[in-house]
């Protein structure tokens, strides 16, 4: 097994940063999900780590050992792809035992191997077929077979599950994170779905535009987002961003909007007041900490409903305030209230749950 | 007004029976979606509302009105597809107008509906762009404007969200949710994904196979699924199965060589008529499971096998006895994080199990 160190890296291309500055590491045994919206430069950041790609400067070190110079051949790193890139014209068995020949492994260990993984992968009937007579599903796992008969230190996979739909996929998903589990090879996961991200990363790492934005557990990026970015990149439905102005009045802090003015409890306004550098925030409120009720209550907002979205126990509220659009979510048996189109209702935002960022610089305040 | 009613539809595909026996009644101002995997029949029965295929019986009526013998064009329906097929060769003006032109209407009224369309899409400053210079999520709302400006008495939409991305797919729901209400016109849209199913459908048909499995609101369609099948298509992650029989000794339950459950009073009740011993598949929802680290009375213990993070929720799958089942729960009210390899212990909310004949697929409670 393995470790990643990235150190600095920086890739320039045709005079444009595609990677700035990328410092990362991943643990023996860890799943990092490097997720970013396309052309973050993630799928690239793989590329530098397997050697197919050089970078403009920085180092790359797998189990502390520099290996900016070490051909991708040698790493000893396994590549999946998004399109799996099967030998169409080669049989399953074929396609694993082709990289192991490769490498000069004997006959009997190439055997060995194949019939392990096949096990594992539960593809013992399939092992003769070509690609073509496969469903995606089986793909998928022929192209997983093909990179765990190598036993390599690393995983690499860019897209793995990109082509399934969304019900296969979670299926997918959660027997890949088992299986990596089970392997505990160190693993570095690409890709553009936040959703599967948080599923499967240990660790998060988001990008955007050629920069890691933030690296941590899953449960961290959702619940303590450091920046605008991030906030609004990870979790669906999307949080919502309200543009505010901090206020002081009477020894007491305030979040002005054209349509509410919050006092915020104590404890979040002197972490605010300690870290604010300007008046202007930006108020982000994620969909589940918004309460919405028929009747006015202390601190509510009044708020139009203006779409109604039942998915499964829960329902999407959309509400409208003045011109903007707030999205809510709740259990239907939590909301005590069947909404109605076009209703006048209130809304109450979740004090222990608001993330403030500071306007100009995007960062979180506290 | 403008009701669609389908009576006793079928058609044949050569030997092929892809739609058999459909009836339904959609009214006026409602979306109905028609939902299920592919080769449910779904397209095919749209396009016998629409005219572009001939049913091999049956009727189709709009407005109480048979319309079997009336071309497409002549229907007053128009269709939205999944490839938008929009004409490469026009700006995004003359896709509004081209529709109109067949109507003859006088150029100032021409101008105005188009400007009218233009904005309620938010595209009035792409007018004289060619679809190849629009984004994805504009072309979706230059083929929804075409369709719009003839003011039809009905939208026949197939799959049109389906070359989005997820995010933009989201955004666009709520958008066409919220346009297909202020127009008030009936809709028919079809799509595989029940998640869209959920979030736009009035009423949701849910077919397979060429049949009817189900009508019913979004609600109805989750909260009582009428079989197996429809249990298991709608919601994600999906309903857990567990194959349990019938077991009376004493006091009612269910039980298979792995675990035992015990129902309560209320389902007692319900399930007296069906005979003991009866092969039967216990259906419950990832959101009705409690989990608990420690040992309650009557819970059953189950080995974590993953857990995933999922916004405020965790996935956490469990091996009970063999069987993997998912339980959804808000991280704060879990109250715990769940290892791997941890044995918790897991109850079923009595009033939220759902069981299923395991020959018919039927719902029996």
């Amino acid at each position: 097994m393995a470790s990643i160190r990235l150190e600095d890296i920086c890739l320039e291309y045709r005079g444009k940063e595609v990677c700035s500055d990328v410092s990362l590491s991943v643990g023996e045994g860890e799943l990092c999900a490097l997720v970013g919206p396309s052309g973050c430069g993630k799928s690239v950041l793989l590329r530098i780590i397997t050697g197919l790609i050089k970078p403009t400067s920085g180092s790359v070190y797998i189990d502390d050992q520099l290996a900016n110079k070490v051909p991708p051949g040698n790493r000893d790193i396994a590549m999946v792809f998004q399109s799996f890139a099967l030998y169409p014209y080669m049989t399953v068995r074929e396609n694993w035992a082709f990289p192991l020949r490769a490498s000069k492994l004997p006959k009997e260990e190439i055997e060995v191997r194949i019939k392990t993984v096949s096990e594992f992968l539960d593809m013992d009937p399939l092992l003769d077929r070509h690609p073509k007579q496969l469903s995606g599903g089986q793909k998928q796992r022929a192209a997983l077979g093909r990179a765990l008969v190598r036993r390599p230190r690393l995983f690499l996979l860019d897209e793995p599950l990109g082509s399934q739909d969304a019900k296969k996929r979670m299926e997918l998903a959660t027997e890949l994170k088992k299986l990596q589990m089970d392997l505990g090879i160190t693993t570095v996961l690409v890709t553009s779905d936040q959703i599967e991200a948080q599923a499967l990363g240990d660790k998060v790492a988001v990008m955007d535009m050629g920069s890691l934005r933030q690296v941590g557990s899953p449960e961290e990026v959702y619940e303590k987002p450091a920046s605008l970015f991030v906030a609004g990149f990870i979790g669906s439905p999307p949080i919502n961003l309200l543009d505010c102005a901090l206020e002081r009045k009477d020894g007491q802090l305030y979040l002005t909007h054209p349509h509410f003015h919050l006092s915020l409890p104590a404890e979040l306004a002197a972490k605010i007041e300690a870290q604010a550098q300007a008046d202007s925030v930006v108020l982000g409120i994620r969909p589940e900490h918004i309460r919405v009720t028929a009747d006015e209550l202390p601190d509510s907002i009044a708020a139009q409903v203006y779409v109604l979205e039942p998915q499964s126990n829960e329902i999407l509220v959309d509400l409208k305030v003045g011109d903007t659009v707030v999205r809510t979510r709740a259990d239907r048996e939590d909301l005590g209230f069947q909404p109605r189109l076009d209703q006048e209702v209130f809304m109450i935002l979740d004090k222990e749950f608001m993330h403030v960022f500071d306007k100009a610089t995007e960062l979180r305040i506290h | 007004m403008a009701t669609i009613d389908l009576e006793h539809l079928t058609l044949y595909y050569g030997r092929v029976l892809a739609v058999d026996d459909v009836s339904l009644c959609i009214a006026d101002r409602e979306l109905c979606v028609l939902l299920g995997p592919t080769g449910c029949g779904k397209t095919s029965t749209m396009r016998m509302i629409a005219g572009l295929e001939t049913p091999s019986t049956g009727k189709v009526y709009l407005d109480g009105e048979v319309i079997n013998h009336l071309y497409p064009g002549d229907r007053d329906v128009a269709m939205v597809f999944q490839d938008y097929a929009l004409y490469p060769h026009m700006t995004v003006k003359q896709h509004f107008a081209f529709p109109l032109q067949a109507h003859k209407v006088t150029k100032a009224e021409l101008e105005q509906r188009v400007g009218e369309v233009a904005d309620f899409l938010q595209l009035s400053d792409l007018l004289d762009r060619y679809p190849s210079e629009l984004s994805v999520g504009q072309q979706q709302r230059v083929a929804m404007g075409r369709a719009l400006i003839r003011r039809p008495k009905a939208f026949l939409m197939d799959e049109p969200l389906g070359q989005l991305d997820g995010r933009t797919r989201a955004e666009m729901r709520a958008s066409l949710k919220r346009l297909q209400q202020e127009l008030g016109t009936t809709t028919i849209y079809v799509t595989h994904d029940q998640v869209e199913a959920q979030s736009l459908g009035d009423k949701i048909v849910v077919m397979k196979t060429g049949l009817i499995q189900q009508v019913g609101t979004p609600e109805e369609i989750y909260n009582d699924p009428a079989n197996l099948f429809v249990a298991g298509f709608i919601g994600t992650p999906s309903m857990n199965f567990l194959e349990c029989p019938l077991h009376v000794d004493g006091k009612v339950g269910l039980k298979n060589h792995r675990f035992e459950v015990a129902l309560g009073p209320s389902l007692t009740q319900k399930v007296k008529d069906t005979p003991a011993e009866r092969p039967l598949i216990l259906g419950i929802r990832p959101e009705h499971i409690r989990l608990s680290p420690q040992d309650e009375s009557g819970d059953l213990p189950a080995e974590v096998y993953v857990v995933e993070s999922h916004g405020n929720e965790y996935v956490v799958n469990l091996n009970l006895g063999g069987d993997v089942i998912k339980v959804r729960r808000d991280r704060k009210k879990l109250g715990f994080r769940p290892e791997v390899g941890q044995t918790v212990w897991v109850r079923f909310l009595q009033d939220k199990i759902h069981l299923f004949d395991k020959e018919t697929g039927a719902r029996l409670v």
